[in-house]
């Protein structure tokens, strides 16, 4: 299996594809055709029109699989909020992979994530199997914005699968905006699509997410929830135990992307640890009903969880990704992904350093990096795939060293 | 239970721990806030970056308000940018729009707006969000579709050439934020760095004009700072000095003069005397020797002229190389020479030509005198039938051997210019009696009528030169009776006032005659062409009297025309351009005493009449004797002019006949003596010579004499002349 990537900044769509598609052909030194492209851009761009540009390049037997994102990392280009575009060309060798499409997310993510478990059951997918979950978060109805929540898409994948397997993956968004984007699904360019690519053979996903968010109180409860709004906590409405914990210092209109609450999935009180932690970012505020909104409906009743405080700098990612890398010693990392908060951006998040820049130096020329910021995260925590907020998920591809010359 | 105890400090602690969480977000959030408005204007300088990169090369005004909205919307998380230009009237049009359907580009396009002057200001703040006022700038607001927005102009020569505006449909933070002063401040970098885009491409654009302008320029030019160092020059000047790098040629501009100028001084030395001059002066002109590098001078003139360049001044120095002036100088001097000889030798040739005519036509006419004289002597003689018929045919012979013999002077003295028509007074009915009594014997002769048709209000008096008229006329009239066997010769006289105010003659002479084809008709105005080669041995001729009657007819200003019918006859028609005397101060009444020329007929006998013959020629003498003594008029000859002037001392005369060309003393000089002599002041004197042209006319005249005949004599034109002249009837 070999990966390279390609990114463009190219105002004009049909010239983005083209410069992304040469750019990582140019880094493969490969003239024979790849059998998958990652492809990711803004909204700015005409869907079709960028999926004919980069077929146009690399040929038309590659499968496209992609969609919308708020910006792109490579390994050393990187932007948001524009006219980015991020491509990764993988050739699969000795490498399988499925890819399985399911529409209509729109209609009902769970009975979607359902018929979608139900494929995945079809390709004899494992708990152990390695899978990539790329879904449209967006639709609109009436003129008004919804989310898919990962939770209900996951739900269903387990309903069909009768568990779930380590799934990393990302709720797809193409703006900041929350605009309607497209998805790539193989042959087709559709809206309201999830497609999963199982990865089979030599191939292993390793991965580890950062959040940098600490926690910053006790554990409170939500005492009463409606789906992904938080109605109570510790029983008085939600914002104003909100509005008196945090003693006025922050307006309600300022909760929404900024108040994060933490879901602790290990021991209560034992040393911080942040792969135990789920972020939770907060969607809105409800005034009519004091609540809270959530971009996930996992904080039910009896949830316990922290507000949380966000680290300004970056180092916990190091680390991180470095003991990535370690636990693949012994074999070869043939391609990096990386699933990024876009609220985690630093024109938006407050830091001084974007985490993309960190995340560059860091994986540096090991292997070939394509980030992506994206609605919501996907990865397990404490062994369970769930919908994140306000995390980067680093996954590292590789393969055993003795096909690595493939 | 102490208030103090561990559970109240844990309580304590969590409360200070809860309160400063807020603290903590509140500070989180304001470095949120800084850091988004960093970001912001991060990416303006970014895009600030890109669109100069993008925008180096060449693209008009509107490529780049295009390519700016473009990378505003995506660089500044804005939903629509739009471009204002000028319209008509001070309002302005929606030129660029970004974010919009195409449908909404069309009605924005359609859309001309008269804006708020607060989008004109540079110095005010517009930023529209959702805490401003709905009424605020609301129909901008609705016509760009655009709730919330920053605008800032763009500023070029103190005036707006644009106005951008850009903003969002919606306010959702915390992306989505409400617009402040910090997206003012960034849209107005963008607007200056715009500005500051435009005016360079203004100034690129102007800096190409003038470069090509300087480049196609044919004059050399040469830019100067002010310390007289050449900074720059165009391509002519590349060119006249035989370089290929122009900085090669500023580097060595200064070996491109010969040490010494040509009036012997440095050439550095004049070079910053001129210069300076041109600065302090505005200009300085000057001649100067250059030369290449290969050593060629090259002649110049050189124009210096100072032009302001910010603060300082630059020197233009304009250089024409004169070489190649010089050498067409030299050219047109030697055309010009040439022309000169050619000239010189032409008017020789005419010259020759002319006198050659006047010699010819004196050598012809003095023995044909002889001829046509001793005919005539003859004529007067007893003489059988025979031998008069013999001298009839000689006389005629001889009459038609001076015909042709003038024709053809006439043809050559208008060939060559030398033909001048005469400006007298004359009366048309006059003329046309005078025709119809010359050629009234040959048509009763032929039995032709002869038809005569005038206006009733023919002019009494017109301006002209009859003598050629009578000419024309006789002459047509003639070949109209010569070529008519039958049936009737017509002359007809019309005439009409023309725009200028002079009178339009139309002649018209026509007969019954033989007639001729179309083809022949064509070729009748050329020379010695007459139609008919076997109407040409029937009746003779020579073809010139139709080509000459032509050509004076033109230069009366007509045409001469003619149309004919083979078997039925001819018609020739022909108008001329005459003043009216009156036009000219002259008087009215034409010449009813004789004037030159004009002879008085009738039969008053000349007997007794003493006249002094001058003459040198015995043949001449002897026949013109004769005729005078046949009218028993007694003369005296002279040879020359002093011995007329001798006779007239001792003798006492009526008339003088005086040839012109004698020896000794010829008769023009002879007459301005007898003139001298007050006794004589009124004497006449008779010019009878050969020498028959205008100016012998005029010269004659000018000398003083009273008339002027010519050679061969007609006996009967001599006998009216001194009859004219004859001063014993006056007594």
């Amino acid at each position: 299996m070999q990966a390279a990537v390609g990114y463009s900044e190219n105002p004009i769509t049909e010239q983005a594809g083209q410069e992304a598609a040469r750019a990582a052909l140019l880094q493969a030194g490969r003239t024979d055709p790849c059998a998958l492209a990652l492809l990711f851009s803004t909204s700015r761009h005409d869907a079709p029109a960028l999926r004919s540009a980069v077929a146009g390049v690399i040929g038309t037997s590659a499968s496209i699989v992609g969609g919308g994102a708020i910006g792109a990392i490579t390994n050393d280009r990187f932007g948001y909020a524009g006219d980015q575009v991020g491509l990764a060309l993988i050739w699969l060798s000795e490498v399988k992979c499925d890819l399985v499409v399911e529409k209509d997310l729109d209609k009902g993510a769970e009975q979607a994530g359902e018929r979608l478990g139900k494929q995945l059951a079809a390709l004899e997918v494992r708990p152990e199997s390695a899978l990539t979950l790329l879904y449209d978060s967006i639709y609109h109805v009436n003129g008004e914005t919804r989310m898919v929540m990962a939770t209900d898409l996951l739900r269903g994948i387990r309903q069909a699968l009768g568990f779930l397997p380590d799934i990393t993956g990302a709720g797809l968004q193409g703006d900041y905006q929350a605009g309607a984007t497209m998805q790539w699904t193989g042959a087709d360019t559709r809206q309201h699509a999830a497609l999963a690519l199982h990865f089979s053979g030599a191939a292993q996903i390793d991965h580890v997410i950062m959040h940098g968010c600490r926690p910053a109180t006790g554990y409170y409860t939500v005492t009463r929830a409606d789906r992904q709004t938080i109605l109570e906590i510790n029983g008085l409405p939600a914002l104003e135990f909100m509005d008196k914990l945090l003693d006025s210092a922050i307006a309600p209109e300022d909760y929404p992307f900024f108040l994060i609450f933490g879901i602790n999935l290990g021991r209560k009180y034992a040393e911080f640890s942040e792969h135990n932690y789920a972020s939770r970012l907060c969607l809105a505020v409800d005034k009519q009903r004091g609540g809270i909104v959530m971009f996930e409906p996992d904080m039910t009743e009896g949830t316990q969880f922290q507000i949380m405080y966000r680290s300004l700098d970056l180092d916990y990612m190091i680390p991180r990704i470095e003991n990535i890398f370690d636990r693949v010693k012994g074999r070869k990392p043939v391609f990096a992904l990386y699933i990024n908060c876009a609220g985690r951006a630093a024109g938006y998040g407050g830091v001084d350093l974007e985490d993309a820049v960190l995340l560059q130096k860091t994986v540096a020329r090991r292997v070939p990096l394509l980030g992506i910021y994206t609605g919501v995260e996907i990865a397990s925590i404490g062994g369970i795939p769930r919908g994140l907020d306000w995390t980067g998920v680093f996954c590292l591809f590789s393969i055993p060293e003795r096909t690595a010359a493939t | 239970m102490t208030q103090d105890g561990p559970a109240q400090e844990f309580d304590y602690i969590k409360r200070c721990n809860e309160r400063n969480i807020g603290k903590i977000l509140q500070l989180d959030m304001q470095s949120i806030r800084i850091r988004h408005e960093l970001e912001q204007k991060r990416r303006g300088f970014t895009m600030m970056t890109r669109l100069a990169e993008t925008l180096a090369h060449g693209q008009g005004n509107e490529s780049i308000f295009i390519a700016a909205s473009k990378r505003i919307n995506a660089t500044l998380n804005m939903q629509r940018t739009v471009v204002l230009l000028p319209g008509k009237h001070g309002t302005f049009r929606a030129a660029i729009a970004s974010g919009y359907s195409p449908e909404e580009e069309k009605t924005l396009a359609a859309q001309s707006m008269a804006p708020d002057p607060a989008l004109l200001d540079p110095e005010q703040s517009v930023i529209i969000n959702g805490t401003s006022p709905e009424e605020h700038m609301a129909s901008l607001r609705v016509a760009l579709r655009l709730p919330y927005l920053v605008a800032a102009p763009i500023i070029l020569n103190n005036e707006a050439a644009a106005i951008l505006v850009t903003g969002r449909t919606v306010e959702q933070p915390p992306f989505m934020t409400k617009l402040g002063p910090g997206d003012l401040e960034t849209v107005k970098t963008v607007s200056a760095f715009l500005a500051a885009l435009l005016a360079g491409r203004r100034v690129t654009e102007a800096e190409e004009r003038i470069k090509i302008m300087l480049d196609a320029m044919p004059a050399c030019c040469v830019l100067f700072d002010e310390n007289f160092r050449p900074v720059d020059c165009n391509a002519a000047t590349l060119l006249m000095f035989a370089f290929t790098d122009k900085q090669e040629f500023l580097n060595r501009f200064h070996e491109l003069s010969p040490e010494y100028q040509a009036n012997g001084r440095i050439s550095a030395e004049i070079f910053i005397e001129r210069m300076q001059k041109a600065l302090a002066e505005g200009q300085a002109r000057f001649d100067w020797m250059h030369r290449t590098l290969d050593g060629e001078h090259i002649p110049s003139n050189i124009v210096v002229v100072r032009a302001k360049r910010g603060d300082n001044y630059i020197l233009a120095a304009y250089i024409q190389d004169l070489r190649e002036r010089r050498a067409m100088h030299a050219e047109i001097v030697q055309a010009q020479m040439e022309l000169h000889v050619a000239r010189e030798k032409a008017e020789k040739n005419a010259q020759a030509k002319s006198e050659f005519l006047a010699n010819m036509s004196h050598e012809f006419r003095t023995p044909l005198n002889a001829v046509m004289g001793m005919a005539h002597l003859l004529n007067a003689d007893d003489l059988t039938g025979k031998q008069r018929e013999y001298v009839k045919n000689v006389i005629n012979s001889a009459e038609l051997l001076l015909k042709i013999f003038d024709g053809m002077m006439d043809y050559s003295a208008i060939d060559a210019g030398k033909l001048v028509l005469d400006k007298t007074v004359f009366s048309p009915r006059a003329l046309i009696r005078k025709i119809v009594e010359s050629t009234k014997q040959q048509a009763r002769q032929k039995a032709l009528q002869l038809k005569i048709q005038t206006d009733p209000d023919l002019p009494d008096a017109l301006l002209g030169d009859p003598g050629r008229l009578e000419q024309i006329l006789a002459h047509l009239a003639g070949n109209a009776i010569k070529f008519t066997d039958r049936g009737s010769v017509s002359i007809q006289a019309k005439h009409s006032t023309a725009p200028s105010g002079t009178v339009r003659l139309d002649f018209t002479v026509a007969d019954t005659g033989v007639g001729m084809p179309e083809e022949l008709v064509g070729k009748l105005f050329t020379p010695f062409t007459q139609g008919d080669a076997s109407l040409t041995r029937k009746h003779g001729g020579t073809g010139l009297g139709l080509s000459v009657s032509h050509r004076l007819v033109s230069m009366m200003g007509g045409e001469l025309h003619c149309a004919s019918v083979p078997g039925k006859g001819s018609s020739f028609f022909f108008h001329v351009f005459l003043e009216q005397p009156q036009a000219r101060g002259l008087e009215q009444s034409p010449q009813t005493a004789p004037g030159a020329g004009q002879a008085e007929s009738g039969t008053r006998s000349l007997a007794g009449m003493r006249v002094l013959l001058v003459e040198d020629n015995d043949i001449n003498q002897m026949i013109a004797l004769e005729l005078l003594e046949s009218e028993g008029v007694a003369a005296d000859v002279a040879a020359n002019g002093i011995e007329a002037l001798e006779a007239l001392k001792s003798g006492v005369y009526d008339l003088a006949l005086m040839d012109i060309q004698m020896p000794q003393m010829d008769g023009l000089t002879a007459t301005e003596k007898i003139r001298s002599m007050p006794e004589y002041a009124d004497f006449p004197v008779i010019a009878m010579t050969a020498h028959a042209s205008p100016a012998d006319r005029e010269a004659s005249f000018k000398a003083g004499m009273n008339d002027h005949i010519t050679k061969p004599i007609d006996p009967q034109l001599l006998y009216a002349t001194l009859r004219k002249w004859d001063r014993r009837a006056a007594f």
